[in-house]
């Protein structure tokens, strides 16, 4: 019976380890690969990380086999027996799992400061926004600054977001983004706590009441399985990742992203809808 | 373990495993069909020559022309896509065995919607007007499986059938998923959620829809088209989301279930109010004071069952289909005479002057600076059913809920932000709602457009909001004449502050 625990102790890492080998081939829980590339950064340190503990796991698992297989054939009948424990031991696995932290802590510090510190946006990102993405219960509102309004200044983008503009465009759960360079939105709130997420991007940020807050990505000009001709660009799913109420599922919508110059037809487009008076357009069709 | 401990175990097994069946869903009746005496909702059984033959009431007549939520029924009266898929019934190969319930079709034409579930009725050959339950259908090989085995021979090949209503069975699903938890079952906006939602989630039982693009006068109706836009683009100000990731047969889907149940609202109203009058409660009750005993008005209320609640059923069912027929064409749709007035300062100056005039009479509910906090909302309104005041002073809809005229500073508009939407919000009024419509008679349509431009530059008065100086691409692209144009150029900062200026002086504050 000793000798059946222990193999059942073994068994189930040796599972795990088998499992997570063939899951990348299999496509079953690994982001599949990165549309931006400060995403394949975030994913480089994922894996990073996965592999540390990877390797922490199975030493510690082989040791744990060994240990009790070792008790399990002891042919010995001795009584447990006290211990004050080993002081160089403790000290050992102190030490290496704290210079482990610190070296991720110290490893990650740059694409964090790259996707969260101002100073550090790509240029002129920050007075440049493609929009205010506003999240509501249940869903996302796009307003977008008139093309041809310039900001001057980063206060100049604050006094945009504190007032709505009669010649700002609106959308609702579609938001659309020039491809091929980095493009930030101004992220809030309406009413509780959301969380703008962009799997396939790796982007995913709270919005918080009461904050606005900037939000910068690219996507790739590579679309991929995600290109869809009729939105003449390559689509992707973005969600709220912060449980916000009973309809938090229904927060689903999608972020286009299209050649420079498909969005701007986009946007003129709206524009024409916007100022949609029923009777114009219809001469235009004609 | 002990055998408290196994028996209370084992409930909690049950207990976990009891929650998996999912409860039936059912059509609730309106409250209405309370009122009535209980012969009058379920029927009466009559025995004559030693059959029984039963003679519907409202709720029997009601199911049997619409079902319930999980045997819809088609009535082809109405104006509804229930869906229609028509085929025939095609060779088996001869080298594959299949099974005595099992069959293969062919459709006419393309075929993707899902089959399963639904019904099949053949019309021609050895098994005509047969129905058959599909329980699964291979899109591949055409083999189709059904509920029934046919022990000697199947329906040959060359036999016509059809499917009716897969379209309608699919809406059902797909407002299962999306829109029961507000709006209910039977789409009276009373679902689980609709008690924390102000304002609450649209009851459809009244065949009403606040914003809509049909003409009021000529009908009440909504279009396919109206229902779709809420659905895409939500409603903002309220709890109703986007839902705009749908695909266009999942939205039409959804547009003709919620079309379905709420015409299943009316006429369960219609049905209501032909017995209302003799057969109600208290109908009975004061006629049974007044001598008449009660037998008496049950025999008479089997020969209303028996002939005049059929006729005037029909009457009705016609009507209910006329009423969203009547929304369809084209001629209710309601389009600008001509385009917009462009967005001058005269033009909102004139707006605003409209917007205070007794012939407009906005101010009545929106107020003077447009907050929504005119002189009606402090007023004590009757109830029409009981005609008695209402408990709470404010404007209510038909629903009986208590409604706020529009905030017009916020710049939140439920019914769309589109200058052809507040137009329409204008002329068209809010259904069901007290936002009334100016017809063509009342107001021109550049008394319309000016109103229009005065209320969508309420949110920017006297704030620091410019739009961009220069002209707006849109403007160009839909040819205005060059003084449009030009006017565009104007520095509106400072044309804002005109207005609010003119309209100051001109009211006297």
């Amino acid at each position: 019976m000793k000798k059946f625990w222990c193999l059942f102790f073994i068994f189930w890492p040796i599972v795990a380890i088998i499992i997570f080998w063939i899951s990348p081939g299999m496509n079953w829980w690994f982001p599949g690969e990165s549309y931006s590339p400060l995403g394949a950064q975030i994913d480089d340190l994922f894996y990073l990380i996965l592999w540390i503990v990877a390797v922490v796991f199975v030493g510690t698992q082989i040791g744990l086999g060994y240990v009790l297989w070792k008790g399990a054939t002891s042919k010995q009948d001795d009584k447990a027996w006290y211990s004050h424990g080993s002081h160089s031991l403790e000290v050992m696995w102190t030490i290496v799992p704290a210079g482990i932290l610190l070296f991720i802590a110290l490893y990650q510090m740059d694409v964090w400061a790259q996707y969260r510190i101002k100073a550090n946006f790509p240029e002129n990102t920050l007075t440049a926004p493609i929009a205010e993405l506003t999240a509501r219960q249940f869903e996302w509102r796009v307003r977008y600054p008139h093309p041809d309004r310039k900001f001057k200044s980063e206060a100049d983008v604050k006094k945009w977001l504190r007032q709505p503009h009669p010649d700002d465009l609106h959308t609702v759960n579609d938001l659309r983004v020039p491809s091929g360079k980095p493009v930030l939105i101004y992220l809030r709130t309406e009413d509780v706590q959301h969380s703008f997420f962009v799997p396939k991007l790796r982007v995913k940020q709270d919005a918080v009441p009461g904050l606005v807050i900037p939000v910068w990505f690219e996507v790739q000009n590579r679309a991929g399985e995600n290109e869809e001709p009729e939105l003449k660009g390559s689509s992707y799913e973005f969600l709220c990742a912060e449980l916000c109420g009973w309809g938090h599922y229904k927060m689903k919508a999608r972020l286009v992203a299209q050649p420079e110059k498909e969005f701007k037809t986009y946007i003129d487009e709206l524009q024409a809808d916007q100022n949609e008076d029923g009777v114009s357009s219809d001469d235009e069709q004609e | 373990m002990g055998i408290r401990q196994t028996w209370i175990s084992g409930m909690l097994l049950a207990l976990t495993l009891t929650g998996c069946e999912p409860p039936s869903a059912q059509f609730a009746n309106n409250n209405r069909v309370s009122n009535l005496i209980p012969e009058a909702q379920l029927g009466i059984t009559e025995e004559s020559d030693g059959e029984l033959r039963h003679y519907d009431g409202v709720i029997g007549t009601l199911d049997g022309s619409f079902g319930t939520p999980e045997n819809l029924i088609a009535w082809m009266k109405l104006p509804i896509d229930f869906g229609q898929l028509e085929g025939t019934v095609a060779e088996s190969p001869a080298d594959v065995e299949i099974d005595a319930n099992q069959f293969y079709v062919a459709f006419d034409g393309e075929q993707d919607d899902i089959i399963t579930d639904k019904q099949l009725l053949l019309n021609s050959g050895e098994y005509e007007d047969t129905i058959l339950g599909i329980t699964r259908y291979d899109a591949e090989t055409g083999l189709l499986t059904v509920n029934a085995e046919f022990e000697d021979s199947k329906p040959a090949a060359g036999d016509r059938f059809v499917i009716v209503g897969q379209v309608l069975q699919y809406g059902r699903e797909l407002y299962m998923t999306h829109c029961l938890h507000c709006h209910g079952t039977t789409g009276d906006g009373n679902g689980p959620t609709a008690e924390y939602l102000n304002p609450r989630p649209r009851d459809f039982r009244l065949g009403l829809f606040k914003f809509t693009s049909t003409n009021a006068t000529t009908t009440k109706g909504a279009r396919r088209d109206d229902l779709e836009h809420v659905i895409r683009q939500g409603v903002p100000g309220t709890y109703m989301p986007s839902f705009l990731l749908l695909k266009d047969d999942e939205l039409h889907a959804i547009v003709e279930y919620v079309r379905f149940l709420s015409m299943r609202g009316q006429y369960e109203n219609d049905l209501v109010t032909i017995l209302e009058g003799n057969f109600s409660e208290d109908a009975v009750k004061s006629m049974m004071e007044g001598g008449t005993e009660r037998s008496e008005i049950i025999k008479d209320l089997l020969a209303t069952l028996k002939e005049d609640f059929l006729l005037d059923a029909a009457d009705k069912a016609d009507n209910l289909a006329r009423f969203w027929e009547a929304a369809e064409d084209e001629s209710a749709l309601v389009i600008p005479g001509k385009p917009r007035t462009p967005d001058t300062p005269e033009s909102r100056a004139r707006g605003r002057q409209l917007y205070l005039s007794a012939k407009a009479k906005c101010t009545n509910c929106h107020g003077v600076a447009g907050l929504g906090n005119g002189p009606q909302t402090f007023e004590y309104e009757t109830d029409p059913t009981t005609n008695e005041k209402r408990p709470a002073p404010g404007l209510h809809d038909d629903w009986g809920n208590l409604v706020k005229p529009r905030n017009l500073t916020t710049g939140i508009y439920r019914g769309g932000r589109r200058p052809l939407d507040i137009y329409r919000r204008i002329r068209v009024g809010i259904k069901g709602a007290k936002m009334p419509a100016f017809g063509g008679t009342v107001l021109s349509d550049d008394e319309v457009w000016d109103l229009v431009n005065y209320v969508m530059s309420i949110p920017y008065e006297g704030k620091d909001a410019a739009p961009v100086a220069g002209r707006q691409p849109a403007e160009e692209e839909t040819g205005h004449s060059e003084n449009e144009t030009e006017t565009q150029t104007n520095n509106p900062t400072v044309t804002q502050d005109q207005v609010a200026q003119q309209s100051g002086s001109g009211e006297g504050r």
